[in-house]
């Protein structure tokens, strides 16, 4: 059968992933430029006997979603950056008790209210750092409104696999954009829910993890009695202050994400191995980045674009590898220049790294990464 | 194949809307179709726009570069649009609201009542319908019954006949635009 293609909103599919992820709970404050989400959850959360929750502010709407969680629903909530600031502490909580949950930030303008209405992907640093101690994190970011509507799903089964909150850094410029978009159907997606203790497991410690690193998850009122915990805490989830269960607990946590790098990275290549010089970003810049490679192709340069859907835990071995013999790098963002520090870090000292950014509300146009590329290939 | 087309004007006229829906009829004729909006923070007022991209191939960037037809509402929205490089863009400005007698337009400025019409045929509320017409027609890549049956599957049963009527009318003089060039 032929799949039916709507012309969608990227906020709306956003829901629609989470739903086809197994999504039964949406607790949020609406904000622009995410508000659509909240006003698609209200919709449709009540006809599949979910819950849409609508919150006093942010620190209750992350409150609420890790609550739902610990209850057993796979729960989201979606904001953009003044929400996203009021969220980092519970964002934190979620990391420290182990807690999945997806967190949509469809970034606009800032600091503070800034452009409330314009896109940016300023808040990207501060997906990878917003709370305070040492942690990993993952966060993905979508380019066009299918990958919305896929990602999400990723979103949800990485928060689940790995028991940790997921950042779905969106921006306005995919949040607000409208496109064609397919549905996909249950049978055609994996969908991981998270790991139970095996059955006849007689005693069961709620932060003993497996091999993989991840301890399995029980809820409340179980056959198992159960913790959650926000200080630092040992296998049986009560509070230590043991300099080796410390040490212990905070590399686990940063382990569980970091040496799953192969299977948390996602991104797509265009021309990226065959080209001189390559064009890194992610989000609503990447649209910009690919119309730009194909003009500067039709003036004769040999351009690539990497589009990184998965931005944390950021692929600095791939990076570095694939970067290797290019006679420059160009990183596009709606910021200030935040992943280009991170691009710097990864590509070996002798190429030239320029950013391409924007920072005035509008949307990164191939021109100026054109112009930019102009400048690399003048160096 | 790919057009760019602009709806501009003022929160509250509708013109995202008259975006949405000429998106929605582009998939709906088999095409691929881009939509994004820019507006202010007040729910009324302030400039307001939405470009629409629609290719037969895959859309990059979905905000309109060197747009084909720009539909402008009010002034304010118009003011944005008089250094348009592209040579061969339609610019359609609603006469009856704004004074364009103080702007030297070249040829490529073309003006017509819109909400005027809209509101002798029946409707304060659809100069954005009269729009959609206006572009879909200029275009010419947009299935008319497409175009029709999205415009009737968004909006309720007592305003669709009025909007049908409406949304002809537009055609109507897309066509005499074209036909005048």
């Amino acid at each position: 059968m032929k799949k039916k293609v709507r012309f969608m909103l990227g906020n709306e599919a956003i829901v629609e992933g989470a739903l086809l992820a197994g999504a039964t709970f949406f607790a949020g404050y609406p904000i622009t430029p995410s508000s659509e989400v909240a006003e698609r959850a209200s919709r449709k959360l009540p006809q599949i006997g979910g819950c849409y929750l609508q919150m006093e502010d942010e620190i209750a709407s992350i409150a609420a979603i890790i609550g739902a969680s610990i209850g057993g629903a796979k729960a989201f909530t979606a904001t953009s950056g003044p929400g996203f600031s009021l969220m980092q502490e519970n964002i934190g909580l979620a990391i420290m008790a182990e807690v999945p949950c997806v967190i949509v930030n469809v970034q606009r303008s800032g600091p503070s209210t800034g452009l409330a209405t314009r896109p940016a992907q300023a808040d990207i640093m501060q997906a990878r750092w917003g709370r305070h101690g040492d942690h990993s994190v993952i966060a993905l970011s979508p380019a066009t409104v299918q990958e919305c509507f896929d990602l999400m799903v990723q979103a949800f089964n990485m928060a689940e696999k790995y028991r940790c909150p997921v950042l779905f850094m969106a921006d306005e410029t995919v949040g607000h954009l409208r496109e064609n978009c397919v549905l996909r159907s249950r049978d055609e997606v994996e969908i991981v829910n998270r790991k139970r203790p095996p059955e006849g497991l007689e005693e069961y410690f709620p932060y003993k993890a497996d091999d993989d690193l991840v301890p399995p998850m029980v809820t409340p009122g179980s056959d198992y009695l159960t913790r959650f915990h926000s200080s630092t805490h040992n296998e049986k989830g009560l509070p230590t202050s043991s300099p080796q269960e410390a040490r212990k607990l905070i590399k686990r946590l940063y382990d569980k994400i970091e040496k799953n790098k192969d299977d948390i990275i996602m991104y797509r290549e265009f021309d990226v191995t065959k080209c001189e010089y390559l064009v890194i970003c992610f989000g609503g810049a990447v649209r910009a980045a690919r119309q730009a490679a194909i003009e500067a192709r039709e003036e004769g340069l040999s351009v690539g674009v990497l589009q990184l859907q998965t931005v944390w835990p950021f692929p600095a071995e791939y990076i570095s590898e694939v970067s290797k013999g290019k006679r420059g790098i160009i990183v596009p963002e709606m910021n200030m220049g935040q992943i280009i520090g991170e691009v710097r870090k990864a590509v070996p000292d002798k190429i030239p790294v320029l950013g391409a950014n924007r920072y005035d509300g509008e949307p990164l146009t191939p021109k100026e990464i054109i112009q930019v590329l102009g400048e690399v290939v003048s160096l | 194949m790919k057009y760019e087309v602009i709806f501009a004007g003022i929160g509250g006229q509708g013109v995202i809307l008259a975006g949405t829906l000429l998106g929605e009829a582009a998939v709906a004729s088999g095409l691929k179709a881009s939509q994004t909006q820019a507006y202010g923070v007040s729910a009324r007022g302030g400039f307001t726009k939405t470009d629409v991209v629609i290719s037969d191939g895959e859309i990059l960037f979905p905000y309109a570069l060197s747009p084909d037809v720009v539909v402008v509402l009010a002034e304010e929205a118009l003011v944005r649009y008089l250094d348009i490089e592209n040579k061969n863009c339609k610019v359609v400005y609603d006469s009856g609201l704004i004074d364009a007698s103080k702007y030297e337009l070249d040829s490529r400025f073309v003006g017509f009542p819109i909400t005027k019409t809209a509101i002798e045929m029946g409707s304060s509320r659809s100069a954005n319908v009269l729009s959609l017409g206006i572009v879909a027609s200029c275009l010419k890549a947009i299935s008319t019954e497409a175009l029709f049956r999205t415009l009737a599957e968004a909006f309720s049963p007592k305003i669709r006949d009025i909007n049908a009527k409406i949304l002809q009318k537009g055609i109507d003089v897309g066509n005499e635009i074209i036909s005048s060039c």
